[in-house]
């Protein structure tokens, strides 16, 4: 019998282990503007439907150094749970693509979708947005390449964690995905 | 897992695997199996033009388009 994960965390025992990891060639980032999602379940966590008012930027990174965290913290004064996003991606080289690239972070205001090595499509940045928050550029083996990390900023940071999107099925979200990328 | 929906009130499918296989994958699309629901379900078009985006070559190999 074939693996298929069920909606909610229990898994079929066919399936073992959830693998760890993101998958460094499908990541997608829009214009927060432009991205509409639909209602976030309370239960699943998924939301079901995405409309996508401009292209979606297909962006592959190297697989070393590739990682999402998000972090909650909780306002000292007001009480207020917010949540900081870091998405991290390293452009491997010193060379124009990859300086023309990474300024195409510069001044914009971003949701991401990334694919997990689970097969989870998992969303950052709708309610807040991420901004380009580093670049660390360098030429020795260890940090060859642009490290950039995305996140939200002190004074704007997101109201909710991450959530999953699942139009249908993953195929189907997969596909919605890449027929919305730039031609 | 949900399953593709199957249009509502349309004739005949437009699209059919070739062979007698149930399902395909595709280059570009890693883990993703396409059955003939997706083809011809609520996202089928979508789904179509996004196979044919990314592989306009196996898709036609791979799927036969009904006149």
């Amino acid at each position: 019998m074939a693996c298929s994960y069920t909606a909610t965390r229990a898994v079929l025992t066919a399936c073992g282990a959830t693998k760890s990891g993101l998958d460094e060639q499908k990541s997608w980032n829009i214009n927060r503007s432009d991205a509409t999602f639909g209602a976030i379940s309370a239960s699943t966590g998924i939301s079901a439907t995405a409309t996508f008012g401009s292209a979606l930027l297909p962006f592959a990174f190297d697989a070393r150094g590739f990682s999402m965290t998000d972090t909650m913290s909780t306002d000292a004064n007001t009480g207020a749970q917010t949540h900081k996003p870091v998405i991290s991606g390293r452009l491997i080289g010193l060379n124009g693509v990859n300086r023309a690239d990474s300024e195409k972070f510069k001044g914009v205001n971003i949701v991401n979708i990334t694919l997990t090595k689970g097969n989870k499509f998992i969303v950052n940045g709708r309610t807040a947005g991420l901004t380009l928050d580093t670049q660390e550029i360098g030429s020795g083996s260890e940090n060859l390449g642009h490290l950039l990390t995305l996140s939200t900023t002190e004074q704007s940071p997101e109201s909710e964690p991450y959530f999953e999107l699942l139009i249908t099925d993953y195929a189907t979200t997969l596909a919605a995905l890449i027929d919305a990328e730039t031609p | 897992m949900n399953t593709p929906v199957k249009a509502q009130g349309s004739a005949s499918p437009k699209y059919k695997i070739r062979g007698s296989a149930k399902s395909f994958g595709i280059p570009g699309f890693p883990n993703a199996e396409y059955t003939e629901d997706h083809l011809n379900g609520e996202h089928g078009e979508m789904i179509v033009r996004a196979l044919k985006k990314k592989n306009a070559a196996a898709f036609a190999k791979l799927v036969e388009e009904v006149k």
